[in-house]
């Protein structure tokens, strides 16, 4: 296609802007950081799709010092002609008209991405300032607007020899009250570099002086590659599927690790969409018919166990990036976060279904990796539903469940420090070490100790630190650090009365049914006047109360208690405690490596972050946490270090 | 017309209104789970659902509001009596009902539901005070 056939005829003009800047959330999603950041995808999109036509390679993004941005690309630069209805130049009706845009009419694109069109007239509108530069037919062209008014017409800055169009725009502080996130930006950038191949794409935040390019030849095998590089494959090479199908063209690449989080990104048209829709739902559907049938027809599979596996053993692990790439998607919501195209699925799951089934017959060994992982999710999840049963009897005999901790824990035990950042976090652990005040020379007990770590933060402050745990790795793992460690139950503590100068345990209370009954085997273990410091993450309040033990029993079936601080007074003075003091402090947290363990099944997984994603207002005003525009979520945790003392 | 305080169709409406509320509820919370399996076509449909049934469920309390409020037995009416209600009903949830069902629970050997509902006592104890707020608010100074 030679530039001459984009040109003004194609420009069709559907409505006004106004209602843009009135209602700024219907068209860009949000006032805050989704929103801000929307802008600038907007534009960059518009310059994908003039590499999607085959005009540009380049695309050059500008955080500049003012606050604002430029995109700058060398496709073939948007026309500057008068367009035949009214006598403006096509580029000042791009800018200024809400649903004018090549790629409205046939020809110019065959597949778009931009939001239909409303695009860069969205931005212009919702920007202070923006400035149009055009290179094009042998001239620099340019033209200025302001909130979506056009400020001076279009001029002939000079003659230049290359194409290209920049937009550089200045967001309106009017109506966003947040800046740019080079990183969240960051993020895009190099997904979209994954996505074209061969396009380069790069950022310059010239408040910070970073200044980094993005172009990969390996396409979006090689966007897995890259998700897993911290990860541990199942399988060396992502599974790559393409094909076409009834004018949809699907690609796909698939690759299993160790994992238990699953990490699928779709796409349509190169857009993100974060929550998926028709194409991932027939992604997903061909795994699961697929794998099952395999697992059927080879006998691998226990049915009379109860054995089956579902969508959500199949996906634990799996990392997935599909693409697809089709005309006239129809998406729920401006900012199109969710493909609802009805007839996508059926198409996606059959190229999907045909190329897997082909692959696996092929690559047996792979296959069985992949089946064999899936199996193991779909016991793990019988597993965790057991142990949450089994640990019911412990009120009856607290001997019954030892197993049923040694097996979570012995599991964990592996990626033990990896499994979440507040285990090593050195503030929190130093609020632990710092509370004691017994003698030098004393010995301090840590209980269900773990790695050990929590004792260890005494060290220099006590004589010797003595560890006790149920779980043979994590004993193993505790004889690192500390100076002897037994195995043992917290309920029969197994050592005499009036033994330590004080005892410690961090984030274990919550696991034991009755917890009242461990806090008496700590009061009798330790020396009359000597210490308790127990750690817990606790709720804000009565309002994140219900909300938060919702969360923490689906991360962990092992869950028992969620007291308030009020409850934790009353089970230490219960227990006789006397000098009852509580210290907080607050570490802020992703939440990925924390549901990223074998106890939290995948449908866990997804419900967790539906409850950060929908919590109630009630939550939000006392319970600070962050989901950023990618849906990525970090809590801030609210952690309670409390020392008590058993009366002299 | 005939007295519906009291009536066949009265005890009627109180259980089909506590059908209808569970629905809502029931609904909503399938479509999130089919949401996360990808069916997002059934989740629509379930949600849908759910609204419909919120409508069925204000209809029925249209009716029983005439007599009064399915959960404390209070006056329904205007905002003062239903805020009243709201009150005493959180006010039992808090002191007696979620309370009991924690012994219970903890009697049989479900730590867990035990913890569950005691967390619910003090989520109702804030809702109570929150609808004390709104009561003496609304009576000192918003007064109509």
């Amino acid at each position: 296609m030679s530039s001459d056939s984009y040109t003004a005829a194609q420009i069709e003009i559907l409505a006004g802007l106004e209602a843009v800047r009135r209602r700024p959330a219907m068209y860009v999603g949000s006032t805050g950081p989704q929103g801000l950041h929307h802008l600038v995808f907007e534009v960059v999109e518009n310059s994908i799709d003039e590499s999607l036509a085959g005009h540009a390679s380049h695309i050059h993004v500008v955080l500049h010092a003012d606050g604002g941005c430029s995109v700058e690309d060398d496709g073939r630069g948007i026309p500057v002609d008068p367009v035949a209805d009214d006598g403006r130049p096509a580029c000042e009706v791009v800018m200024t008209t809400l649903h004018a845009g090549g790629k409205f009419r046939q020809g110019a694109y065959a597949f778009s991405g931009g939001l239909h069109g409303v695009g860069v007239s969205c931005v212009n509108a919702l920007s202070s300032s923006t400035t149009l530069d055009i290179w094009r037919d042998g001239q620099h062209h340019r033209q200025a607007f302001a909130r979506g008014s056009v400020t001076s017409e279009v001029v002939v800055v000079g003659p230049s020899d290359r194409t290209g169009t920049r937009v550089h725009f200045v967001p309106d502080t009017a109506i966003f009250g947040t800046t740019f996130d080079a990183a969240l930006l960051s993020r895009r950038l190099e997904e979209l570099a994954f996505l074209h191949p061969g396009v380069s794409l790069r950022l310059e935040d010239q408040r910070t002086g970073t200044d980094t390019t993005w172009c990969y030849a390996s396409g979006i095998v090689g966007f897995v590659a890259h998700k897993n590089a911290e990860r541990v494959a199942l399988h060396r090479e992502p599974i790559h599927l393409t094909d076409e199908h009834e004018g949809i063209v699907v690609e796909a690449a698939l690759q299993w690790t160790t994992s238990y989080n699953e990490d699928l990104s779709s796409f349509v048209n190169s857009i993100h969409t974060p929550q998926g829709g028709s194409h991932a739902a027939g992604l997903q559907a061909a795994l699961t018919h697929v794998i099952n049938g395999y697992a059927e027809e080879r006998r691998l599979l226990d049915r009379g166990a109860g054995e089956d596996i579902t969508g959500y053993d199949i996906r634990e692990g799996l990392t997935a990036v599909l693409s697809i790439r089709m005309p006239d998607p129809e998406f729920q919501g401006q900012t199109k976060s969710l493909l609802s195209s009805p007839e996508v699925a059926d198409k996606v799951e059959r190229v999907i279904a045909g190329g897997l089934r082909a692959f696996l017959e092929a690559e047996t060994e792979v296959a069985l990796r992949v089946v064999g992982k899936a199996l193991e999710a779909s016991r793990a999840r019988l597993a965790a539903r057991r142990a949450s049963e089994r640990a019911h009897y412990q009120v009856v005999d607290p001997k019954v469940s030892e197993e049923v901790y040694q097996e979570q824990f012995g599991i964990r035990s592996k990626n033990w420090h990896d499994s979440c950042t507040w285990l090593t976090h050195g503030d929190l652990l130093d609020l632990h070490g710092s509370r004691y005040d017994g003698p030098e020379d004393g010995v301090l007990l840590d209980v269900c100790c773990g790695s050990g770590v929590v004792g260890n933060s005494f060290r220099g402050r006590v004589g010797k630190i003595v560890g006790l745990d149920l779980t043979p790795q994590m004993i193993a793992k505790a004889r690192t650090r500390l100076d002897e460690v037994h195995q043992g139950n917290v309920y029969d503590i197994p050592f005499p009365d009036n033994t330590f100068d004080a005892v410690c345990t961090r984030e274990v209370l919550h696991l034991l049914p009755r917890p009242e009954r461990p806090v008496g085997q700590v009061f009798r273990v330790l020396k009359p006047g000597g210490q308790f410091v127990v750690g817990q993450i606790l709720p804000y309040g009565e309002d994140d109360a219900a909300w938060m033990f919702r969360i923490f029993k689906k991360k962990q079936p092992l869950f028992f208690n969620n007291p308030l601080p009020e409850d934790f007074f009353a089970m230490l003075e219960g227990a006789g405690f006397v000098d009852i003091q509580m210290a907080e402090t607050h570490v802020w947290e992703s939440i990925d490596l924390w549901i990223d363990t074998h106890e939290t099944t995948s449908l866990h997984r997804h419900e967790i972050r539906r409850l950060y994603y929908d919590a109630p207002e009630e939550v939000r005003r006392i319970h600070p946490f962050e989901v950023s525009p990618d849906g990525k979520i970090r809590d801030c945790w609210r952690w309670c270090v409390f020392s008590a003392r058993k009366p002299q | 017309m005939a007295e519906l305080k009291g009536s066949q169709t009265h005890d009627n409406l109180l259980g089909v209104f506590a059908t209808e509320a569970q629905a809502q509820v029931r609904y909503s919370y399938f479509a999130q789970i089919a949401e996360i399996e990808g069916y997002h076509h059934v989740a629509d449909t379930l949600r849908e659902l759910a609204e419909a049934e919120t409508l069925y469920a204000h209809g029925h309390l249209d009716y029983l509001r005439q007599v009064a409020d399915p959960a404390t037995g209070l006056p329904l009416g205007e905002t003062e009596r239903n805020l009243q209600a709201a009150l005493m009903s959180d006010a039992i949830g808090q002191r007696e009902t979620y309370p009991a069902l924690a012994r219970t629970a903890h009697a049989e050997g479900f730590p867990d539901v035990a913890s569950w509902f005691e967390t619910l006592a003090k989520a109702k104890r804030s809702h109570a005070q929150r609808l004390r707020d709104a009561l003496e608010g609304k009576t000192a100074s918003e007064a109509p």
